[in-house]
């Protein structure tokens, strides 16, 4: 049950995360975000990015941040499933005697960096599944639990891709973010030059603990979610589906496969850490636009038409939300003037200056394009 | 916590909103159902269906906008919470009505924030707002409906004719057509078009050489005839004899076209007949000329001439009437015109209404 205590603590970690981040982090303010929401919520983290812009360093600074055991996975197309999950070992006990004893692999921790997962092979990639969804490895018919919270951090280079294993649907499926790590601006690459010449060392601190993330993720549950926005938020992921009866004509054009209902839980639960976050007791259309392009974009499979002409998951989730009414929220990717002017700007008379100021720092947010 | 009365201080600007679409679809359907009614009356040739369109329209107007009006636009607490979200209030107003009942910490929270929020927001900040679509749809409903309803009423008014070529009885042409036989013609406009009710133009029926003029087919004895107030197709034939055929001129029992009789009379007794010239009835025998009349004011005359002429089939006629097939009446009425007008003219002792009538009759003669 939330208290006033609990809303007021979430305020205090939100901010000192954040903070502590910061140090180790320079810019990267809307994957950080991003990140954050989703470890709150619950759910794992797919990164995508070239090389050297910060993943892994953002990866092992939030280990840091939340203070839990965190592991380390480079995943290389020789990579054995046991190789993740551990496996089971002949050992010898005090009276000689053999018997099997598992060996936990490194899956076994609470923060995993699963670095270029796409260059495993899909039975490797397929061996974080259960992992990633019930929390729990199953080694020769044994089922362990993992510790809570357990996250998976995964990186990929969507560039080089000779020698790599896409991940299948059901593994992008698990993924509750697809964050696109950018290049940072000329400011940020002069902060990290100066910061990495001083010292390569992270600072970072910790913010909270693990019990402490649970019970931030317990108190943002509780974020009452009107029947309208609810009802919005299932018609954004069912827009997804060209055959669906909600079906949008961007989605019967270029899209083959939707999202699916994990697409809807991610997005209802990670707008409502997005809304306490924004110091709101209730979940937006804004919330739900925003966060519709890290929870849809890697869940919609594109048709040859789409690829054909090169149209990226974000501008189909663009025209997706527009086609469904923009007017319902403000769409800040979208730099159209057009669009701009349907959008039902606050009256001068409202006096929110903290909203507004938080608007216009989460521009741009989850690196859209 | 009901926090409805919130949202009151909305309320106005709301129903009025309400009240103006309500209003435009109530224009909308009455728009339409008058202009088909007037469509449909226009090509019909119904001439008094622009009252009906109008009065159906305004009654259908009326009927759609109540029931738009009460049945979807009158403003509900949860549309008034969706317009203040519009405003900037990122869906407090819609959550906390969603939540008004839960009795949870985080739920009370809300409704403060959302509360307050609230507020804040000026009712003036709430601007009325019109579907496109149904300015648009009353726009050309409205087109329409004026459109044939201004038709129907120039129809009505006789400047536009029905496509489907029905014709108002009352702005239906009448034929009126004079015909002569052989032996004679018609002096005048023998095919007339006219109103319902307007008078026709004078013909008379002059015989030809050898001939003489017996009657119209109608019974009308007199040559010149001027039909008034004509409301029905009217074709008559002049007929003509042949002075050399029939009876024996000598017998005298010609019954000639007499002028004699009551004459007095130019009104026609059923104000669609004939004037009173062509009344006249003579019965004399052939000598209307000396003929005595004693009208009674009634169309019909009684001419009781006392001639003694050659009658239908005489070659002469002491009253000048008939001369080798051509009639000279006119030249014997002229002649006893002027007379009678110069003895009147020399009766000083006539009191003046006496005189006048006297003349008026001379006049109708």
């Amino acid at each position: 049950m939330a208290t006033e205590e609990s809303i007021k603590k979430f305020s205090e970690q939100c901010a000192n995360i954040f903070k502590q981040i910061e140090r180790d982090v320079i810019g990267q303010k809307e994957i950080v975000e991003g990140t954050v929401i989703a470890m709150i919520a619950g759910g794992n983290v797919l990164l995508e990015g070239v090389p050297g812009v910060g993943k892994t360093r953002l990866v092992r600074s939030l280990g840091r941040v939340f203070n839990l055991p965190f592991s380390r996975i480079q995943f290389t197309p020789d990579l054995m499933p046991a190789d993740v999950t551990g496996t089971n070992i002949i050992v010898k006990d005090e009276a000689g005697n053999t018997q099997f004893s598992f060996q936990p692999g490194p899956v076994f921790s609470n923060i995993i960096l699963a670095d270029e997962i796409n260059r495993a092979t899909p039975k490797t990639q397929s061996a974080l599944l259960e992992a990633m969804q019930e929390h729990t490895v199953t080694v020769m018919g044994v089922s362990r639990k993992l510790n809570e919270p357990f996250f998976v951090l995964a990186t990929q280079n969507p560039i080089e891709q000779d020698g790599t294993y896409p991940l299948p649907e059901a593994q992008m499926d698990r993924f509750m973010f697809k964050l696109i790590v950018k290049n940072p601006n000329l400011d940020e690459l002069m902060a990290i030059v100066n910061m990495t010449q001083k010292t390569m060392a992270e600072v970072a601190d910790s913010a909270c603990t693990g019990d402490e993330l649970l019970e931030m993720r317990k108190t943002a549950n509780q974020i009452p979610v009107a029947e309208d926005v609810l009802r919005y938020a299932m018609t954004l992921c069912s827009a997804t589906h060209p055959d669906g009866d909600c079906a949008t004509e961007t989605a019967k054009k270029y899209v083959r496969l939707g999202a699916s209902p994990r697409a809807g839980q991610a997005l209802i639960s990670a707008a409502k850490v997005r809304a306490l976050m924004q110091g709101r007791f209730n979940v937006s259309y804004n919330d739900l636009n925003e966060l519709a392009y890290p929870v849809l974009r890697h869940r919609m499979k594109l048709n040859f038409e789409a690829i054909a002409q090169r149209v990226e998951p974000d501008e189909i989730i663009k025209m997706i939300i527009k086609e469904l009414g923009g007017k319902k929220a403000t769409i800040k990717a979208d730099n159209d003037e057009k669009t701009k002017e349907e959008q039902q700007q606050p009256a001068e008379d409202i006096d929110i200056p903290q909203e507004t100021e938080t608007k216009k720092a989460k521009k741009g947010l989850f690196g859209r394009k | 916590m009901k926090d409805n009365r919130i949202f009151d201080k909305f309320k106005s600007r709301l129903t009025a909103e309400a009240v103006i679409k309500a209003c435009l679809a109530g224009a909308t359907a009455g728009f339409i159902v008058g202009g088909l009614i007037a469509l449909i009356c226009w090509l019909c040739g119904y001439k008094a269906g622009v009252w009906i369109a109008i009065g159906a329209g305004a009654g259908t107007a009326v009927i759609a906008g109540l029931l738009t009006y009460f049945l979807k636009f009158k403003p509900s607490v949860r549309q008034a919470a969706r317009r203040v979200d519009a405003l900037g209030l990122e869906e407090r107003a819609v959550t906390m009505l969603d939540y008004e009942e839960v009795d949870s910490y985080m739920a009370s929270c809300q409704r403060d924030d959302a509360r307050a929020h609230i507020d804040s927001v000026k009712a003036s900040s709430l601007k009325m707002t019109m579907p496109k679509f149904l300015v648009a749809m009353t726009s050309c409903a409205a087109a329409f409906g004026i459109t044939f309803s201004l038709v129907c009423g120039l129809y009505m008014g006789g400047v536009v004719s029905s496509p489907s070529g029905n014709v108002d009885p009352m702005e239906s042409f009448i034929e009126a057509t004079y015909i002569a036989e052989d032996g004679g013609e018609i002096d005048g406009e023998t095919d007339q078009l006219l109103k319902f009710g307007e008078d026709a133009t004078s013909v008379t029926a002059v015989a030809l050489d050898g001939y003489v003029f017996v009657g119209w087919s109608d019974g009308n004895k007199n040559p010149g005839r001027t039909d008034l107030k004509v409301t029905a197709d009217l074709e008559v034939t002049a007929m003509f004899e042949s002075m050399n055929d029939g009876d024996n001129p000598e017998d005298g029992d010609f019954e000639g076209p007499g002028n004699e009789g009551d004459s007095a009379s130019d009104q026609p007794a059923d104000g669609s007949e004939t004037d009173g010239s062509q009344g006249n009835e003579g019965d004399g025998n052939g000598s209307p000329g000396s003929s005595e009349g004693s009208g009674n004011g009634d169309q019909e005359g009684e001419g009781k001439g006392d001639g003694k002429g050659d009658g239908a089939g005489g070659k002469w006629s002491e009253s000048n009437q008939i001369i080798n097939g051509e009639i000279y009446y006119r030249d014997w009425l002229e002649q006893y015109y002027e007379e009678a007008m110069q003895e009147i003219s020399s009766m000083d002792e006539l009191p003046p209404e006496l005189r006048k009538f006297i003349e008026a009759y001379f006049e109708s003669v």
